[in-house]
């Protein structure tokens, strides 16, 4: 096995993990935490920061409440590539778009000197169908770039 | 194997032995938790009605003892939030039909006062509306509530005890069976802890 296709194995894994971490706690029939309603995992590839989610049934992400920053000097995040989410009819807010399920963002980034590791800040806001909405979230997570571009 | 891929694996092996300990944890937790407390996460809901104060929309400070005698439906609820709009008709309508029974809407607001504001001069609110942000995460904080999700509503009895907390939209039948356990307190014929499992949700 190479080192790169046991990462990408371990990533897929990884974020496998968080989902059941999330179904087995839904059985308890309590509001999920955040973090297990809205799983997510970054890494960087190609010269894009890769932020992947796998989301539990249920529960969305609103597209248009992301917003990412660099937290770090000499990394400048690029327009984030958002996918096309599912058409939502709010009863309040009107047409909106949803997350559900997995789905990738890809933000191209640019690097200056040697930097090897950056820290992306991603704020995000969902809800789940059984009634309830999250506050908003913001979350760092450390992304390794070294040998990436 | 390389140290890096080595890691990796490492990593899913903690990560599945997380699991395993979290859906262990969480199986046996209720069966540790006392009666008439709220399971949610590591919350632990307080006994009686916390003191603290926030802005109404007037900007006046409003206590939250501010309505002695009265058993209190404390609400949660934001403007971004669509189950908390969705169920304001509700509570307007409860506040209506019992309000001079002596139970009490107060809707706590998690936003910006100009936001509530243009929401309220819509909504025509017939109950308080109180509001804050860092201040008003610190008064569900006052009731032992691990808080992340909108809406929730605490209930109160008469000497503002509290009975329950209710994660999620309200709907009719969760009203009414506030009302039943009201009514049952009063006459004496419901002690508090059978209040308390009665209104756990």
């Amino acid at each position: 096995m190479t080192t790169t296709t046991a990462l990408a194995t371990a990533r897929r894994l990884l974020l496998a993990v968080l989902a059941a971490v999330a179904v087995a706690a839904a059985q308890f029939n309590e509001p999920l935490p955040p973090e297990e309603a809205f799983p997510w995992i970054a890494f960087a590839e190609a010269g894009s920061v890769i932020l992947s989610f796998q989301i539990p049934e249920g529960y969305y992400l609103y597209r248009h409440r992301f917003g990412f920053e660099s937290l770090t000097d000499g990394v400048v995040l690029g327009m984030p590539e958002l996918p096309e989410g599912r058409p939502h009819v709010d009863e309040f807010f009107g047409a909106v778009q949803i997350y559900r399920g997995d789905f990738q963002i890809r933000i191209p980034y640019l690097r200056s000197g040697a930097v090897n590791e950056m820290r992306v800040r991603l704020e995000l806001q969902g809800c789940a169908d059984i009634g309830y909405c999250y506050l908003p979230e913001s979350w760092d997570r450390r992304v390794r770039l070294a040998g990436d571009d | 194997m390389t140290d890096m891929a080595r890691s990796a694996l490492l990593t899913l092996a903690l990560s599945a032995a997380a699991l395993l300990a979290y859906v262990g944890y969480r199986a046996v937790l209720p069966e540790n938790m006392p009666d008439g407390t709220e399971h949610a996460g590591a919350s632990v809901l307080v006994d009686t009605l916390p003191e603290f104060a926030l802005e109404d929309l007037a900007g006046e400070m409003r206590s939250i003892h501010g309505w002695e005698g009265d058993a209190l439906v404390i609400n949660f609820w934001a403007t971004w939030c669509a189950p908390c709009l969705r169920e304001i008709p509700l509570l307007k309508e409860f506040q209506d039909a019992n309000g001079s029974a002596g139970v009490q809407v107060v809707g706590i607001a998690v936003d910006h006062l100009e936001a509530v504001r243009a929401f309220a001069e819509d909504m025509s609110f017939n109950y308080p509306v109180l509001v804050g942000q860092l201040a008003a995460m610190e008064a569900a904080a006052e009731f032992g509530l691990e808080f992340f999700v909108l809406p929730f509503t605490v209930y109160t009895d008469h000497r503002k005890r509290i009975l329950g907390v209710h994660n999620g939209e309200l709907h009719t039948e969760h009203l009414d069976e506030l009302l039943l356990v009201l009514k049952a307190l009063e006459a004496g014929s419901m002690d508090i802890d059978a209040a308390r499992a009665r209104l756990h949700h």
